[in-house]
């Protein structure tokens, strides 16, 4: 347990840029402020973040004890893992929202992307900093709502925003689902959803698997790996600053962080490299072939960031305390060259106006300063030293070379060949936007772009150099003590260094290098096959989409198409099935004692009923209805339920009147020949038997003596607890008030769904189209 | 269907009614009523209006849009369901008290609130859905 201020600090970082965003969302005039605001929240929680780490702070946090007992609690789990992530996530998000206020300029559109990336920052520190399993989950699926609404940014300017918002957002919330279901069994296997508590259990290796297979999808779909990866080329509809926050440094890399936050957890299966190091081998190898055939540098990009999280994804799947050392700095690294990458085409766009490169070169003479910024970055990517991404790379390989697994080779093959890969596209992107001649007017008289648009990759540029240069303390400082808080335990590795002296990683490196180089020579400008047409991710997914539908509609039209006749006799036959047996009991009915009173009414009852069948106009049927319901009402009050009686007449004249309602949209139509004497005849029969079944089943029930347990216990709690004397409200409004919450928002979407058929209906007629069939 | 004898009977009867209901909620929790209960009656008191007065009429004419009050009545009892936990109660725990002055005592309860919401939700909801289905035609052409 932390201290309060602690956990108030930590709450803190994930609510003030929620509150700043909802702020700016509600005030939509202040759109001014926009660029002021986005930094502001974003800063705040990066100093929240500062002060915790520079205090120390370590341990679980309950903020919120919602209800335990259903393991929905708000805690954080504070670490120096958790924390580094976190100021990771707030960090970019200063740089991008400083970016962001001058790409969007002061307009309205501007303001509520910046307003909602905050939302979206919330979320994520959430998520990296959230203890509880279902608190994760949430947080999780709200970084995916914010993206969907953020891919939409720029839906005035094209059409395909909504389409690419709608196809990440279904293909992340699919994948999602059966991981609610893998935490919720990791949760009643063991009684708590705490990370932190199920990092130190030894889970039995069946439900380590069972939980991993469950969980899988939801990473590999968060994460973008094939073949879940289309989406995150896809949602590049959305503006750069966008992208460069959500589709690079930190929303993609939610799967990878729950990959390793879930290693200790369930990182002794069989799975954990079986599944994982084949996958992030195809999508390292996919996202690197795609990225070589790009000519829109932000589609590169967005592919380039599929094959890098395909490499963090073996790295990761290699599965060991190195692995996982790896494949945080991996993250790490990432996440700081990427997002500047993105935020470096933002800056080319806005030079020379487009981000094409058949329609850019030679910038390199018109804008130095950006070349130089944006050529420390693409270094980082293509793992040249001094630089982090040399760094990562490298110890992604001398790990490669120390592990034995089944899955090496494939390791191997992945890594190796994404690398030449990467070498060659970021050749591609560098040389395609910097080097030659300018292929068009904008890349001519381009120039460098103002200090707003420069501040935030520059910043970021010297960051990667910084973390690559200082090697041993990168190590000593932020990964070894990131690892063992993941770990839960010191690490036993080696210090990382800039320079080992010539040895294998280092000579694999020179290899890929020159590997890529050559590749780059080779493929030249020219594009790439993109595959086969068939295979391609959007077209599987229009194809999953349409035989979703299809299935679906089959379905309805064999359930629903149905008479209500048919399930009502359905439903029937197997109460038959249950009450006949029990018609000797109607002798019950005998050995009563019938007083006038009941009798009198048992007779009216009869008579309106004879009015329900008998009658040939509907109103006079509903009437008859009507009369059935007061019948029953004095029954009740025979009975003393003085409640019931209140009940029953209101519902009663209710009925009616929606009844009335109701009959008039039917009225009309043609009058039908009623069914033939025969099937009338066995209607009666079958009504009768059912009737007596009822019966019969009554009078069982009679017999039974009642067991009065539960009715005492509210007898006695009613005054005590409940502080009230009519018990049947004190049970709906008290000690059953879950129940009625439900029901009672049950009525209300029932009384909204009428009216949105209603509306339906209306609309479908004033826009002259056929009359809904009913 | 306007007839002056039903309108002038609605004048005289909607304040019963509207007494009726309140009477059914403030005593619900001791005797006979409740939240469902008195929102039943609203309900039946609004649909009473509509159809002395015409629905859309009677709806502008007392400044009530029903739907409005149903989703109200529906925050309101999500909202009396999670207040309790901003005071580290689990949900839906509910308060009692008295107020003494004098020799009158006066029991309050937040159980209150939560009706309230319920009255709101069954009396808005019912009404919503009767003044839709009153105002929509049956047919295309726009009559009934």
């Amino acid at each position: 347990m932390l201290s309060d201020s602690y956990t108030w600090a930590a709450t803190a970082v994930v609510a003030f840029p929620a509150i700043v965003g909802a702020l700016m969302l509600a005030l939509p005039r202040s759109s001014g402020l926009a660029r002021l605001m986005g930094v502001l929240g974003s800063l705040g929680s990066f100093a929240l973040v500062g002060w915790l780490l520079s205090n120390n702070a370590s341990g679980h946090a309950v903020a919120w004890d919602m209800a335990p007992s259903l393991s929905v609690t708000i805690a954080w789990r504070i670490n120096f893992a958790t924390l580094s992530l976190a100021a990771l996530i707030s960090g970019i998000g200063v740089l991008v929202l400083q970016f962001a206020g001058a790409y969007f300029g002061a307009s309205a559109k501007g303001a509520r992307a910046v307003a909602i990336l905050l939302l979206f920052e919330a979320s994520m520190l959430g998520l990296v900093l959230a203890d509880e399993l279902l608190l994760v989950f949430t947080f999780w699926e709200l970084t995916g709502l914010c993206s969907f609404f953020l891919i939409q940014t720029d839906a005035d300017k094209r059409d395909d925003t909504f389409a690419s918002a709608q196809q990440a957002l279904l293909v992340t919330v699919a994948g999602a689902l059966p991981m609610l279901v893998g935490f919720i069994i990791l949760i009643a296997e063991t009684g708590t959803g705490s990370l932190s508590v199920l990092s130190t259990l030894d889970l039995p290796i069946g439900i380590q698997t069972l939980t991993l297979a469950l969980i899988l999808p939801g990473i590999l779909t968060k994460s973008a790996q094939v073949p879940f990866h289309f989406w995150l080329p896809g949602a590049m509809a959305a503006p750069t600053p966008i992208s460069a926050y959500l589709h690079s440094a930190t929303m993609v890399k939610a799967g990878i962080v729950l990959l390793l936050y879930l290693y200790p957890i369930c990182g002794a299966s069989p799975l954990w490299d079986l599944a994982l190091v084949p996958l992030g081998a195809a999508t390292c190898i996919w996202g690197s072939y795609r990225a070589l055939g790009q000519d829109d540098t932000k589609l590169l990009m967005a592919w380039s960031t599929v094959s890098q999280l395909g490499l963090i994804v073996i790295t990761a799947g290699l599965g060991n305390d190195l692995a996982i050392r790896a494949a945080l700095l991996y993250v790490i690294s990432h996440a700081v060259f990427k997002a500047g990458l993105f935020l470096g085409i933002g800056a080319i766009e806005q030079a020379s106006g487009t981000r094409d490169i058949s329609r850019l070169g030679g910038l390199c003479r018109r804008t130095p300063l950006l070349c130089a910024v944006v050529a420390l970055l693409a270094g980082s990517m293509a793992a040249l030293p001094p630089l982090a991404g040399f760094l990562s790379k490298e110890l992604v390989l001398k790990k490669l070379l120390l592990s034995d697994t089944a899955v090496h080779d494939i390791a191997v093959l992945g890594i190796v060949l994404g690398s030449i890969g990467t070498v060659a596209y970021t050749a591609r992107f560098f040389f395609g936007c910097f080097a030659g001649a300018p292929r068009s007017d904008g890349a001519a008289q381009a120039s460098t772009p103002g200090a707003a648009f420069l501040v935030s990759p520059t910043i970021l540029a010297i960051l990667t150099l910084v973390l690559g240069l200082g090697a041993a303390y990168t190590d000593r400082w932020l990964l070894e003590p990131m690892t063992a808080a993941i770990l839960g335990q010191p690490l036993d590795a080696p210090a990382l260094a800039l320079w080992h002296g010539v040895n294998v990683p280092l000579i694999l490196s020179g290899v890929i290098l020159i590997l890529g180089l050559l590749l780059h020579r080779w493929t030249g400008t020219r594009t790439l096959p993109s595959g086969p047409p068939w295979l391609a991710g959007p077209r599987l997914f229009e194809g999953f989409l349409s035989t979703a539908q299809a299935t679906g509609a089959v379905c309805s039209r064999a359930i629903a198409g149905a008479r209500p006749s048919r399930y009502f006799a359905a439903a029937l036959g197997l109460g038959l099935f249950f009450a006949l047996p029990l018609a000797g009991e109607l002798s019950v009915l005998l050995d009563e004692v019938w007083d006038l009173a009941g009798g009198i009414v048992l007779v009216l009852l009869a008579f309106a009923l004879l009015l329900v069948v008998g009658l040939a106009s509907q109103v006079g049927r509903i009437l008859g209805l009507t009369a059935v319901g007061f019948a029953v009402t004095m029954l009740y009050a025979m009975l003393h339920a003085p409640d019931l009686v209140l009940t029953q007449i209101l519902v009663d004249v209710l009925t009616t009147v929606f009844f009335l309602l109701a009959v008039r949209f039917v009225a009309n139509r043609e009058p039908q020949p009623g069914p033939a004497v025969a099937v009338q005849g066995l209607r009666l029969g079958f009504a009768l038997v059912v009737g007596l079944a009822l019966a019969s089943l009554a009078a069982a029930v009679y017999r039974v003596p009642p067991d009065t347990r539960v009715a005492d216990a509210y007898f006695e709690a009613g005054p005590t607890i409940a502080k009230g004397l009519n018990l049947v409200n004190l049970v709906l409004g008290d000690f059953r008030s879950f129940d009625t919450l439900v029901e009672t928002l049950v009525v209300l979407l029932a009384a909204l769904g009428a009216i949105a058929l209603l509306l339906g209906r209306e609309v479908s007629q004033s826009s002259g189209e056929e009359r809904p069939s009913q | 269907m306007k007839s002056f004898l039903l309108q002038e009977l609605t004048r005289l009867i909607l304040p019963f009614a509207i007494l009726l209901g309140l009477a059914l909620l403030l005593k619900g929790h001791d005797d006979p009523g409740g939240g469902f209960v008195a929102g039943l009656s609203f309900a039946t008191a609004g649909i009473l209006g509509f159809t002395a007065f015409g629905a859309r009429r009677f709806s502008a004419e007392i400044r009530i849009e029903p739907e409005r009050v149903a989703i109200l009545g529906g925050i309101v009892i999500l909202a009396t369901a999670c207040l309790p936990l901003l005071l580290g109660d689990p949900a839906l725990t509910h308060r009692h008290g008295a107020i003494d002055i004098g020799p009158a005592s006066w029991k309050w309860t937040t159980t209150l609130v939560f009706e309230l919401g319920v009255v709101m939700v069954v009396g808005g909801g019912l009404s919503a859905a009767a003044l839709w289905l009153w105002e929509t035609p049956t047919h295309p052409d726009g009559g009934s």
